[in-house]
């Protein structure tokens, strides 16, 4: 900005200043010659007429006297022949002849002429003004001035020196000039571009400003909204999602992914491998970026995450990869479920079949005969009974599964209990189990349905007997409890010095068809549904069932009933 | 220049931290297979050894590649050289984890190993290995002396396996195949172990320069 200031201060200066000296220059100069030649005209006439008069005398006159500005001019006076008489300015001696000079030719032949010779080694211009006097004799006077060219040298020094202090002046305020100029542009409110008023110049820069800024803002407005959109989505998906460069490393996060993996906001920038190093997934992660899409099912720290990935591509460049993850966990585990689920009712409903379909086989070869026929027989209905019971449950628990409602009415569960005992007994005797019933005072009521709590504790307490071991026995206690927020409630506990529950199969042991001894033997007998039955059951009636258990020493489960039924009213 | 010398880096990082990946995924199966007895579980070892073999060999061309062209110093000489080193660790770990997974395959017995002396000893060192891993990736000092200390663990454990094989050995003289089976796999966790200690004091050395000797 100063150095172009400078520069066009500097150029309008010297440009100004020699056109101005050459126009005055020129015109003084053009004046000066106009006005010499005049006076040399009027100079030669007067002489011409003092020559015819006096003649030498009055040339040496005016050469002595410096009249008619003979101490400035030269006076010669040339005879018809070309010889010089007279010459104030030189020596006649060494004048040659001037017989050839284009002034004396002229003038012989018309009487006046005026030459003017320019003397290029002296810088000078002469100009010559001759006339022819009577006597055929030439009177010439002459006078030297400076061409222009040495006038212009001449002026030179003072014009550089004019220029250099013009210089001087403007390197100095261009510095202050260019902060003047741009010091109310630096001070532009640029948020509103319209309401300043500086040099009207700039207005359709201040209006472009602030169209551009109106755009900028409504586009910022919109990126915004966008991001906050995909914030808003991001966080609160229940998916894991994530975005990683080409590199693998973590672009951005949602709070479900950090929290599937672990993470905090650090991870950003870093290498998804760094906190999940599994070689699948970084083999996935490569497929995915050549092949476009990837589907992926690990398990790490007991949790089972599906992955599924796309790659980005903007203007056919790979950006990096989306991921979706979601936590299956639960899922698994219910598929795993439900694939032992249809191994066990098949299997539960085909044993007996093969039961009945053998025995028949031999019956109708004709290959029982007498007693063994009996036996057969015998088989068969014991075969059917179970699958009759094993149909019952199933119907049972998929009447409880439907919540098919039943009468609640008041039950004494200690005298339900008595009742299973009555039923149990000769079981019990069978396996030399000794059952015994406490109550804390009768009667214990709940409402309920008397037809599902009888099956529940009869199933808790067949169990019991069951896996109990020779000379073992079982206990079970009815008391109220007052201590369950919402009311009274009714604490049924059944335990017994059996053979126990390992640790691991504790939490699966309601399942349908489950069973602690996977050979699945028969020893036992029971459909595998008897503790689901109590389950749902108990659950039915709104209540608690939980099991503790030592391997070897025994099993206890207690099952809390509130006295007056809470939801489940169907 | 150095830009392509830093994304050089960051990629022979990556490489490190995959490899370090599939050390803690063969020993995470191994182990898992020991405790449950499953065989069908040891024979995935084989082929993620297979790659942890050519992911060393890419590795170390990596690191020296770079030794060769960016002649690096300090800190990144450190990174390349522990680098070189710790490759080697990991690629012991991957074949001695695949010489259990052998020999699980051969155990003429289906009974899991879960609870047992040896399975703790496993687990000890693939948890040695996990966290080596780990102070590497997250330049973890401390993470990285624990493992250091904790080969006194590992150790102690095989001298309890061995008493207990050799009591084993004495009562069931029948068994004796089997329980050297046991005693190799053990000597084999032990040193799984020392390779982990290992890749914690190249970790120790790529961040401070100094190699920390046990």
């Amino acid at each position: 900005m100063t150095r172009r200031i400078v520069f066009a201060i500097i150029s309008v200066s010297t440009f100004a200043l020699v056109l101005g000296f050459s126009l005055v220059v020129g015109h003084v100069y053009l004046s000066y010659a106009k006005w010499t030649s005049n006076q040399l005209e009027d100079d030669l006439a007067l002489a011409s007429n003092g020559v015819e008069l006096a003649g030498l005398d009055y040339l040496r006159a005016i050469g002595r006297t410096g009249s008619l500005g003979a101490d400035e001019y030269r006076f010669t006076w040339i005879s018809s022949d070309g010889q010089v008489l007279f010459d104030n300015e030189t020596n006649l001696a060494y004048s040659e002849n001037h017989r050839d000079r284009p002034e004396f030719i002229q003038a012989a032949q018309t009487g006046r002429s005026s030459v003017t010779r320019y003397s290029s080694t002296l810088l000078e211009t002469t100009t010559y003004y001759a006339a022819k006097l009577s006597d055929g004799s030439i009177l010439r006077i002459s006078a030297s001035r400076e061409s222009v060219l040495r006038v212009v040298l001449l002026a030179m020094l003072p014009l550089l020196v004019v220029l250099a202090i013009a210089w001087v002046f403007a390197l100095s305020h261009a510095k202050y000039i260019a902060l003047k100029i741009v010091k109310p542009l630096n001070s532009l409110d640029l948020d509103n571009p319209l309401d300043n008023d500086v040099y009207p110049e700039i207005t359709p820069l201040l209006k472009r400003i602030y169209t551009q800024r109106q755009e900028l803002d409504a586009q910022m407005l919109t990126l915004q909204q966008r991001a906050d959109e995909f914030d808003q989505i991001s966080r609160s998906m229940s998916e894991g999602l994530m975005v990683l460069d080409v590199n693998g490393s973590i672009v951005s996060i949602n709070d479900a992914a950090m929290d599937m993996f672990d993470l905090d906001k650090s991870c950003v920038g870093h290498s998804f491998l760094e906190v999940y190093r599994t070689h699948d997934f970084s083999t996935a992660v490569k497929n995915a970026l050549s092949s476009g899409h990837e589907e992926l099912r690990l398990e790490r720290n007991g949790r089972v995450v599906r992955f599924s990935m796309s790659r980005m591509m903007s203007a056919g460049t790979v950006l990096g990869l989306v991921i979706l993850s979601f936590d299956i966990t639960e899922k698994a585990a219910a598929e795993d479920m439900r694939r032992e689920f249809s191994a066990n009712v098949s299997h539960e409903l085909k044993t007996p079949l093969q039961g009945i379909m053998g025995s028949a086989e031999l019956i109708e070869a004709g290959m029982a005969k007498g007693d063994d026929a009996k036996r057969f027989a015998s088989n068969i209905r014991k075969e059917a009974s179970r699958m009759v019971n094993l149909v019952e449950d199933i119907m049972g628990l998929s009447q409880l599964d439907e919540g098919v409602s039943s009468a609640y009415e008041v039950v004494d569960v200690a005298s339900v209990a008595d009742d299973v005992h009555d039923e149990l007994s000769d079981v019990a005797k069978a396996k030399d189990v000794s059952i015994e019933v406490h109550s804390q005072g009768r009667p214990v009521e709940v409402m309920g349905v008397p037809r599902l709590i009888h099956e529940m504790l009869y199933n808790l307490v067949d169990n019991a007997i069951k896996y109990n071991v020779q000379g073992g026995r079982v206990d079970v206690s009815v008391s109220h409890q007052d201590s369950l927020g919402a009311g009274n409630s009714v604490v049924l506990e059944v335990s017994d010095t059996g053979i126990g529950i390992p640790k691991e199969h504790l939490p699966r042991v309601f399942e349908r068809f489950y069973r602690v001894d996977k050979s699945h033997s028969r020893a036992s007998g029971g459909t595998g549904l008897g503790l689901s039955i109590v389950k749902h059951v108990v659950m039915y009636h709104g209540g608690k069932v939980s099991v503790e258990s030592k391997v070897g020493s025994g099993t206890k489960f207690t099952v809390v009933l509130p006295c007056s039924p809470v939801g489940r009213t169907m | 220049m150095r830009s392509r010398f830093d994304e050089q880096l960051s990629s022979l990082n990556s490489a490190l931290i995959e490899m370090g990946a599939l050390c803690e995924e063969v020993i995470d199966i191994v182990t898992k297979s020991l405790a449950d007895g499953n065989r069908h579980l040891a024979k995935k070892v084989a082929p993620l050894d297979c790659e942890i073999d050519r992911m060393e060999r890419s590795i170390e061309s990596m690191c020296l590649k770079l030794l060769l062209h960016q002649q690096p110093v300090a800190r990144d000489l450190r990174m390349i050289s522990s680098a070189l080193k710790m490759i080697t660790d990991m690629e012991r770990i991957g074949d001695q984890a695949e010489d259990i997974a052998e020999i699980i395959g051969f155990l003429d017995r289906d009974a899991g190993m879960r609870g047992t002396s040896l399975q703790r000893m496993g687990e000890a060192a693939s948890g040695m290995v996990a966290q080596s891993v780990e102070a590497y990736v997250g330049k973890d000092l401390d993470l990285a002396r624990s493992v250091v200390s904790q080969d006194d663990i590992v150790d102690s454990l095989f001298i309890e396996v061995k008493k207990e094989l050799i009591g084993e050995v004495a009562s069931n003289p029948d068994e004796g195949e089997y329980i050297l089976d046991l005693l190799m796999i053990a000597k084999y966790f032990e040193r799984i172990g020392d390779h982990a200690v290992n890749i914690a004091q190249w970790v120790v050395f790529s961040v401070t320069g100094e190699h920390e000797e046990e």
